[in-house]
C-alpha cells in the first residue's frame, strides 16, 4: 500500500487512527503491529511470508547471541545474522543484476548464458533489511539491550510509516519508544499536518514534475522494459534539444527530492501521530555549498547508517594513509550508488559522488569556499543535476549520450506557454528547495516544522491542511496513480 | 482551553477524514456526475487467491477510485484550478485538446486535420488507399444488390470540426511524426466514390459553402459535433437528398422561431469531459423546434442509419415519427436505437432488414471515416450471400487483425482498457491496439473458431518473423508494379552490379526497416514482448 492512494488515505489511515487511540496503551503496539503486516501485505502479499519468517529467525538469533558469553560464538552469531539481512537483500535485489553479468562475462568467452528465473524484488527490503542490520550491530556493540518482546522488536522492523521507504531508523533510537512513548493532542494535530506536507510535496509538486520527465525521457525503471520501449527511450535521447535536455534533468532534480522528502515528511508525521520521534531525513539539501554539505543534508539516515555501520568498520578517517581515507570514503559512496539500484548506471552515480566527495576534502571544499555562499550553492547545484542523469538514465551508454546532448548547444525556443503547468511547478519547487538560504526561510521552516503551534496557528494550520489534503486527494484521482520513486530502492 | 481546542481540532480532523467513507455508504449529499466513458469496477470478491495474486488489492483500489465519497466535488476543484491557472486539465491530451480562443477539439479531429493519422490504422498511406478503395468497392456491390430489392443506399459524409473551423485549431501537437501528410479518407472517399458510383451526399462541401453565409454557429466552440441548429439544416439536406435518390416526396422540416440559449445537449460535451466546477466563458447558441409541413401527401419511408453519434444530434430533434416509418439507428453498427424490437445487430437478421428498408443511410463524420463503417458492408454482404476470398492464409489472418483492429477502435470501452494497457506498460496506443488485435485473432485460432479452408492453426499463425517477411514481399511488389520505383531499382542494380531480384529484395528490406524504425510499421510483439499483458487483452 502506498500513502498517496485512495485505499490508504480515505480507509487504512482514518480506521487505523481511530481504533487505535480508542484502544488501551497496552494493546496499541500489537494493533499497530497487526495494521503494519496488513499494510505490507496489501501491496506484496507474496513476500510477507518471507518479511515474518526473516524477522522471527533474526530477532532469536540476535537474543541467542547477547546471552552466550565466549566473543568468538558471539561474533559468530552477529555474523551469521547480518549474513541472512544482507543475504537476502543482495538475493533478490543483485541476483538478477548479478546473473546478466556473469552471462555477459560466459558470452565473452564464448559459453552458454546460464538459465535462471527472474527474480522479483519485495518493497521495501532495502530499507528493512538495514533495520535489522542496525538492530544485531548495536546489540553486538552493546548500545542497547535486545528487546524482551518478539512483538516489539518485529514491530521496529514492519512499523508500517517507515517499512517500505524510511527514514531508516536505528535501533538504538527508537527501542525506548517502541516500549513507552506519549501521544499529545499536539503531536497527533502536527502529525497530521506533517502528513499532509508530504503528501503535497509527492503529489502536487513530484508527481506533476515526474509525469512531464517521463514524457521527455521516457519511463524509469527499464529492467520491466521491452526492447522497442528501450529503443523509443533512445531514439528520445538521441534527438531531444538541449532547452528540453535541461528541462528534464532540472525537473528529475526536483522530482526526486520532492517525491523522497514528501515520502519522509508523511512518515514522519504518521509517526508523531503515534507519538513516535523519527529522525529528519532531509535538510534542504540543495542549499548545500558542498558536495560533503549535501551527503549530509540528503538521505540523512542513510547517510548516518553508511557511516556506522560500513565507513567506521572500514577504518574511516583513522587509517594509516591517505589514500586509505580518501578509498574508504569513495567507496561508501559506491556502495550507497548500488544500494539505489542493481544497474551499472547506479554504480557508476555512486563513483561520482564519491570522486566529488574526495575532491571535497582536497581542492573542492577550498575552491567552493572562495566562490562565496551563493555562487558555491550554485556550482554544488550544478553537479548534483549533472550526475543525476546517470541516476535517471538508467543505461551509461544513454547517460553519456543525454549529457553529449545537454551540451550539444543545439537549444530549441522556450515558451513558458507550452507547458505552464510544469513551468510553475518546477518554480515553486525550485523556491521550496532555496527557501532556507535566507534567514527568514529558516525561521519560517523552524516553526512550521519543529515548534509547538498556539492555538490560532493549530487553527490556521487544521483548515490549511484539510484543504490541501482535499486538493491532494482531487489531484490523485483526477490525473491518475502514482507508485513512489524510492519504492524500489 | 488550549488542550480543548486541540481536541475538538483533533475530533474534527477524525470526522474529516471519515467523511469520505460516510459519503459513500450513505450518500449524504448529491453531486451531478462526472462525464466521460468509465467502465464500472464493482468491489471485487474477496477470496484467499485473489489476495495472494494482488488482484484483490488492485481491483478494489480500482473501485474506490471511481466510488469514493466527494470524489465529483475534489475532481471538479482540482480540474477548475488546472484550467484557470493552466488551461490544462488532465483528460487534455487524451480527449480534448485546447485550441485558440478557447476552441475545444478532440484530438482525432486535430489530427484530421494536419494529416497524421492514418498510422493508427494502417502501416502506410498505400495501404489506407487499398483498404479504402476495398471498402468503396465493397459499399457499390452492396449498392447493386440492395438496389436490385428496392433498397437505396447512400453515404452521407458529415462534417468535421476541423475543416471547417481551422482557424481555431491548436499547433499540431503530433510533433513526432515526421513523415509525408497521411491519405485523408474524408478527400479519398468522395473521389473514388465519384469515380466508380457509390452514392454519397458530401455535408461537409455543404457546410464549407454555408461558412460565410451562415448567420449561425456551425460547430460549437466547446462541442464535437455540428450545431444543434446547423444540425437541423443538415437534416433538411438529408431528406432532399432522399427524395432526389428516391424519386418520392416527403415531407418537409420546419424550423421554428430562433433562440438563443445557453449550450445545451451536445453544443459543450467537449467541455462537460473536462468535468469543471462552472463553465467555461462562450457565446449563446441558436435553438428552434422543428415540426414537418403536415403534407398528406409526402411518402414515410423506413430507413436505417448506420453511423456515429452526429445522427443523435439530428434524431434528438427531429419528428422522426412524422418524416419516416421507422428509422432504427445502428449506432456504430453495434447498438440499435430507435427499434423497440431489437437492441443489437447481432440480434437481427441482416439482410432481410435491410431489404425491407427504403433507404439505408451510412453517416459518418471525416473523423470517423477511418473505421471502415465498422464492418457494416463486409457482414451486410456476407449476409447476401456474397464472400470475400483471402489470397492466401497470411492475407486471411491479417484481414482479421485489421477488422479486429477496427472493432477495438469503434468500442470505447475497449480503447479506455487499451489506453490504460498502453500506459501501464509503456506502449503506444497503436501498439497497444495491434497487439491486442493479434492475441484476439490468436486465440481464435488455437481455439478453433477461426480457420481458412479448414486449416488448423499451426498453418495460419503469424508471427513476426513472417509477418516482416510478408510486408517485405508486399513492398517488392509495389515497387515492381510502380514504374518510377522500378526505374530506380534497375539503376541501382547497374550501379552496384547485382541482379534486378536482388536490387529489388534489397530496397524492399531497406523500406520495411525504415517503417520500422520510424514506428510506421508495427510488428507483431515477439515471444519476449508478449508478456501477461498481451495475454488479458480485450474479450
Amino acid at each position: 500500500m502506498v500513502f498517496s492512494s485512495n485505499v490508504f488515505l480515505l480507509y487504512f489511515m482514518p480506521i487505523f487512527f481511530l481504533v487505535y487511540f480508542i484502544l488501551p496503551k497496552k494493546v496499541r503496539n500489537y494493533f499497530l503491529l497487526l495494521a503494519s503486516l496488513v499494510f505490507y501485505a496489501w501491496g506484496a502479499p507474496e513476500f510477507i511470508i518471507h518479511l515474518i519468517v526473516s524477522v522471527i529467525a533474526n530477532f532469536y538469533l540476535v537474543r541467542w547471541m547477547n546471552k552466550v558469553e565466549k566473543p568468538g560464538m558471539k561474533k559468530l552469531l552477529c555474523g551469521i545474522s547480518i549474513a541472512i539481512s544482507i543475504g537476502l537483500l543482495f538475493y533478490f535485489k543483485y541476483g538478477n543484476f548479478t546473473m546478466q553479468n556473469i552471462n555477459a562475462v560466459r558470452g565473452w568467452f564464448g559459453g552458454q548464458p546460464l538459465q535462471w528465473t527472474k527474480i522479483l524484488l519485495p518493497i521495501g527490503i532495502s530499507f528493512f533489511s538495514f533495520q535489522s542490520v542496525t538492530y544485531t550491530l548495536d546489540t553486538y556493540r552493546k548500545v542497547n539491550e535486545p528487546m524482551d518482546k518478539l512483538s516489539d522488536y518485529m514491530l521496529y522492523i514492519v512499523m508500517f510509516p517507515q517499512l517500505i521507504a524510511g527514514p531508516i531508523v536505528r535501533y538504538c533510537d527508537i527501542a525506548d519508544q517502541i516500549r513507552s512513548r506519549e501521544s499529545l493532542y499536539t503531536d497527533r494535530l502536527q502529525g497530521f499536518y506533517r502528513f499532509v506536507i508530504g503528501l503535497c510535496k509527492k503529489v502536487l509538486i513530484a508527481d506533476v514534475i515526474g509525469f512531464q520527465v517521463d514524457k521527455l525521457l521516457g519511463p524509469s525503471n527499464y529492467d520491466v522494459l521491452t526492447s522497442a520501449q528501450l529503443a523509443d527511450i533512445a531514439n528520445k535521447i538521441a534527438t531531444i534539444d538541449s532547452t528540453s535536455a535541461w528541462i528534464a534533468i532540472f525537473a528529475f532534480t526536483f522530482q526526486i527530492y520532492f517525491d523522497f522528502a514528501g515520502y519522509s515528511d508523511m512518515a514522519i508525521g504518521l509517526g508523531r501521530m503515534m507519538g513516535f520521534k523519527f529522525p529528519e531525513n532531509f535538510d534542504n539539501p540543495y542549499v548545500s555549498t558542498t558536495i560533503s554539505e549535501f551527503w549530509r543534508r540528503w538521505h540523512q539516515t542513510f547517510s548516518v547508517f553508511i557511516k556506522n555501520y560500513l565507513y567506521f568498520p572500514l577504518g574511516g578517517s583513522r587509517v594509516k594513509t591517505e589514500a586509505r581515507k580518501y578509498f574508504n570514503l569513495w567507496f561508501c559512496f559506491l556502495v550507497s550508488g548500488l544500494w539505489h539500484g542493481a544497474a551499472w548506471n547506479f554504480v557508476v552515480y555512486g563513483a561520482l559522488q564519491g570522486i566529488f566527495i574526495c575532491a571535497d576534502k582536497l581542492f573542492l571544499k577550498k575552491f567552493n569556499e572562495r566562490l562565496g555562499r551563493i555562487p558555491s550553492v550554485f556550482f554544488t547545484f550544478m553537479i548534483i543535476v549533472l550526475t543525476r542523469c546517470f541516476f535517471r538514465i538508467e543505461r551509461i551508454d544513454l547517460s553519456w549520450l543525454f549529457i553529449k546532448r545537454l551540451f550539444a548547444f543545439d537549444f530549441a525556443p522556450f515558451h513558458f506557454g507550452d507547458n505552464p503547468h510544469l513551468y510553475v511547478t518546477m518554480l515553486v519547487a525550485a523556491f521550496f528547495s532555496f527557501f532556507t538560504l535566507s534567514k527568514f526561510g529558516l525561521k519560517v521552516q523552524e516553526k512550521v516544522y519543529f515548534t509547538d503551534y498556539n492555538k490560532r496557528q493549530h487553527i490556521v494550520a487544521f483548515i490549511v491542511s484539510i484543504l490541501a489534503f482535499v486538493f491532494c486527494l482531487g489531484a490523485l484521482n483526477a490525473s491518475g496513480f502514482s507508485p513512489f520513486i524510492y519504492f524500489r530502492f | 482551553m488550549r488542550t480543548t481546542t486541540k481536541t475538538i481540532l483533533f475530533a474534527l480532523t477524525a470526522v474529516l477524514l471519515f467523511a469520505s467513507m460516510l459519503q459513500k455508504q450513505f450518500t449524504l449529499f448529491s453531486f451531478e456526475d462526472l462525464k466521460g466513458v468509465v467502465v464500472e469496477q464493482p468491489m471485487p470478491e474477496l477470496s484467499f487467491k485473489s489476495l495472494q495474486d494482488g488482484s484483490y488489492q488492485q481491483l478494489t483500489e480500482q473501485h474506490l477510485k471511481q466510488s469514493f465519497g466527494f470524489r465529483q466535488p475534489m475532481i471538479r476543484l482540482y480540474n477548475q484550478y488546472l484550467w484557470d491557472f493552466y488551461k490544462d486539465t488532465p483528460v487534455a491530451e487524451e480527449q480534448v485538446l485546447f485550441g485558440k480562443d478557447g476552441w475545444l477539439y478532440q484530438p482525432s479531429t486535430v489530427a484530421d486535420y494536419y494529416q497524421t493519422r492514418f498510422r493508427y490504422y494502417a502501416s502506410d498511406s498505400a495501404q489506407m488507399a487499398t483498404m479504402l478503395s476495398e471498402e468503396a468497392q465493397r459499399l457499390l456491390r452492396l449498392q447493386q444488390i440492395l438496389e436490385e430489392q428496392g433498397t437505396h443506399l447512400f453515404v452521407c459524409m458529415a462534417p468535421g470540426k476541423d475543416l471547417i473551423c481551422p482557424e481555431h485549431l491548436p499547433d499540431n501537437p503530433d510533433t513526432s511524426y515526421r513523415g509525408e501528410p497521411a491519405l485523408s479518407p474524408r478527400f479519398f472517399n468522395e473521389a473514388e466514390f465519384t469515380k466508380i458510383g457509390v452514392n454519397h451526399l458530401n455535408l461537409e462541401r455543404f457546410f464549407l459553402q454555408m461558412k460565410d453565409t451562415a448567420d449561425f454557429a456551425l460547430f460549437p466552440q466547446t462541442g464535437i459535433h455540428w450545431s444543434k441548429y446547423a444540425a437541423l439544416h443538415a437534416a433538411d439536406t438529408l431528406i432532399r437528398y432522399m427524395e432526389h435518390l428516391g424519386h418520392i416526396n416527403m415531407k418537409n422540416i420546419v424550423i421554428g422561431p430562433r433562440v438563443l440559449d445557453n449550450a445545451r445537449g451536445s453544443d459543450d460535451d467537449l467541455e462537460q469531459l473536462l468535468n469543471l466546477l462552472r463553465p467555461m466563458p462562450k457565446p449563446k447558441y441558436h435553438y428552434a423546434k422543428a415540426t414537418t409541413d403536415g403534407d398528406t401527401t409526402a411518402e414515410k419511408p423506413k430507413i436505417i442509419i448506420i453511423g456515429d453519434s452526429f445522427w443523435w444530434t439530428i434524431a434528438d430533434q427531429i419528428p422522426l415519427d412524422e418524416l419516416f416509418a421507422q428509422s432504427p439507428y445502428w449506432y456504430y453498427n453495434n447498438t440499435i436505437h430507435y427499434d423497440k424490437l431489437h437492441h443489437s445487430v447481432s440480434e437481427i437478421d441482416m439482410a432481410d432488414e435491410l431489404r425491407s428498408s427504403d433507404f439505408v443511410v451510412l453517416l459518418y463524420s471525416a473523423t470517423t471515416q477511418y473505421r471502415m463503417n465498422d464492418n457494416f458492408s463486409q457482414q451486410a454482404l456476407e449476409a447476401f450471400g456474397v464472400e470475400e476470398v483471402a489470397l492466401d492464409s497470411m492475407d486471411f489472418v491479417e484481414r482479421e487483425i485489421q477488422r479486429t483492429i477496427r472493432n477495438l477502435l469503434a468500442s470505447p470501452n475497449s480503447m479506455k482498457s487499451i489506453r490504460e494497457k498502453a500506459i501501464k506498460y509503456n506502449k503506444t496506443i497503436e501498439q497497444a491496439v495491434h497487439d491486442d488485435a493479434r492475441w484476439i485473432v490468436n486465440n481464435k485460432i488455437k481455439n478453433g473458431k477461426l480457420k481458412w479452408e479448414g486449416k488448423t492453426a499451426d498453418t495460419i499463425i503469424l508471427d513476426s518473423t513472417a509477418f516482416v517477411e510478408r510486408e517485405i514481399q508486399r513492398t517488392m511488389k509495389r515497387i515492381s508494379t510502380d514504374p518510377k520505383l522500378r526505374a530506380s531499382v534497375v539503376e541501382k542494380a547497374e550501379k552496384h552490379n547485382k541482379t534486378y531480384e536482388q536490387a529489388l529484395h534489397d530496397d524492399a528490406v531497406w523500406v520495411v526497416k525504415r517503417k520500422i524504425e520510424k514506428g510506421t510499421l508495427i510488428v507483431p510483439s515477439t515471444k519476449d514482448t508478449n508478456t501477461k499483458t498481451e495475454h488479458h487483452g480485450i474479450q
